[in-house]
């Protein structure tokens, strides 16, 4: 069933209280419905997308810039996944060796994150070389308020109630009480046996962080919330062109046909070797032909050699020509913080404050990734590759886009360092549940969604396991 | 016969240091020297021979 707005039904008999209806909270409650478990999902927007909603996002950043707060994130049914891009993968098995998890423990929930999010189950990798993949993504058009209106509108068990705020948990000795929400200028407490606090990536640091300053003896005041927040600084790393013929007859049967952008990554040997983050290098799947000319003049004045080969192909289909774009990891950095702001919300909830700094060793990931990646398709004529020459110098890189938040909740095994534990479970609050990247312990370079629905099939597995002791 | 299959040892011994150098020749063919060219915003990385 969906609610507009709180009304007078007895809120009390869920088992599970679930806050946010992005991708983490929807993925959680279906996961729970198929058990026959009811859980009362609240989101504090509305149906559909609204200024007036958006305007409870804004926040202040210092530090390097991070494109608009309100404008990265949709506060409505469905969450951001009502304006993401669809890339969808898990993170690289190598991703994890910081974590307190590993990704074999996920793969069981692979094939029903597949189901949620529309696509295939197929991730493949192939080797280009010691230190190069080439690597596939599978792309969801799922947008979760499309797609479960219906479902949940019909479900016994889930019961959405839209337009309604979660402020703040009330507590205490390790036991959540209740959650206090607001609709307009009602206050209304809900009760339930577990909570779980799926609001993203910020969200999830706030709300927590409230929470703290309303009660001060129920969270552990020496839990780092908001701390190593993280995001994937996505750039245009430099230019360059490939001969997709060639990179198909090296690669054999292992090269992989699929629609979209041309995908490579680092493989764990470099980041190894070299000792750097993670990153990704993709080129568009469509070409723009003014940049596309552009590259192939720059490179006649460059190699005129190799370019008089080049403009021979010119426009066909096999050459691959334009920007080389990056999906960098970021470093885990405490200093990288979310905290509460004086200035608050219409709710009365501080707004946030996020201190963010650019890292210095996602630039040298860019530079030595990329330089690696441009050797290999020089030594194997697959290509031409050039890095921004301010990456090359390591002076600095601009930050297209930083959509994806990650951290402020992180996983761990120790509470001066984490603050859930492996199960999602927030340290030493025996019903507080955290959902979504904002447990990340590291990002890695590729897209989050995946993983966060990932993780919250297995939460509701979690908390179905608990509920039958 | 024992003249021919002398010879013939003998010749692939003598031979086997020139193999040898002509495949060591391919590899060092095959592995080209970078050459670095600063253009416009850009340091491309490009082959001796491009």
């Amino acid at each position: 069933m969906i609610l507009k707005k709180l009304n007078s039904i007895n809120f009390d008999n869920f088992p599970v209280a679930i806050f946010g209806s992005g991708p983490a909270g929807i993925a959680t409650a279906l996961e729970l419905e198929k058990k026959n478990i009811k859980c009362l999902v609240i989101e504090a927007g509305g149906e559909n997308y609204s200024e007036a909603s958006q305007e409870f996002y804004k926040g202040k950043v210092i530090g390097d810039p991070i494109p608009n707060l309100s404008t990265n994130r949709l506060r409505q049914f469905g969450g951001t996944s009502g304006h993401w891009g669809g890339w969808s993968s898990l993170l690289e098995n190598y991703t994890f060796d910081l974590w307190p998890i590993k990704s074999d423990e996920l793969k069981p929930y692979i094939k029903k994150t597949c189901e949620i999010l529309d696509i295939n189950n197929q991730f493949r990798k192939s080797s280009l070389n010691e230190f190069i993949a080439q690597i596939e993504f599978q792309y969801s058009k799922v947008k979760f308020a499309e797609k479960y209106n219906n479902h949940i509108k019909n479900s016994k068990s889930i019961l959405l109630v839209l337009n309604t705020q979660l402020s703040y948990f009330v507590g205490g000795k390790g036991n959540t009480e209740y959650a206090v929400c607001v609709y307009d200028n009602v206050i209304k407490k809900i009760r339930a046996k577990y909570f779980i606090l799926a609001c993203g990536g910020i969200e999830n640091s706030r709300l927590l962080l409230w929470t703290r300053e309303k009660n001060q003896d129920f969270i552990d005041n020496n839990l780092p919330i908001g701390k190593y927040w993280m995001n994937h600084p996505w750039i245009i790393g430099g230019a360059g062109v490939i001969d997709k013929k060639k990179l198909k007859k090296k690669l054999g049967n292992n090269f992989l046909e699929y629609e979209g952008p041309l995908h490579f990554a680092a493989k764990k040997e470099l980041i190894k070797k070299k000792k750097i983050l993670s990153a990704g290098i993709y080129m568009s799947a469509k070409e723009d032909m003014k940049l596309y000319k552009e590259i192939v003049k720059d490179i006649l004045c460059v190699a005129p050699e190799y370019g008089r080969k080049i403009a021979a192909k010119l426009f066909k289909k096999s050459l691959k020509c334009g920007n080389v774009f990056m999906n960098l990891e970021e470093d885990p950095n405490p200093n990288n913080k979310i905290i509460l702001d004086e200035e608050k919300d219409k709710f009365g909830i501080p707004r946030v404050k996020l201190y963010y700094k650019k890292s210095r060793h996602s630039l040298k990931a860019a530079k030595l990734v990329l330089e690696e990646f441009a050797n290999l398709c020089r030594n194997e004529d697959l290509g031409r590759i050039a890095i921004k020459d301010s990456i090359y110098n390591l002076e600095e890189f601009d930050s297209m886009a930083a959509n994806h938040h990650i951290g402020g909740t992180r996983m761990g095994v120790n509470k001066s360092d984490s603050v859930v534990n492996i199960d999602l479970n927030v340290h030493n609050i025996n019903n507080l549940y955290v959902s979504g990247s904002s447990n990340f312990v590291t990002s890695g370079y590729r897209n989050p969604t995946f993983t966060i629905v990932n993780f919250a099939i297995r939460l509701a597995e979690k908390i179905n396991e608990r509920l039958q002791i | 016969m024992k003249i021919f299959r002398r010879n013939f040892i003998k010749i692939f011994f003598l031979s086997f240091p020139v193999l040898f150098l002509m495949k060591f020749d391919l590899l060092s063919f095959r592995s080209k020297k970078t050459k670095l060219k600063k253009y416009k915003n850009f340091v491309w990385y490009l082959n001796n021979n491009d």
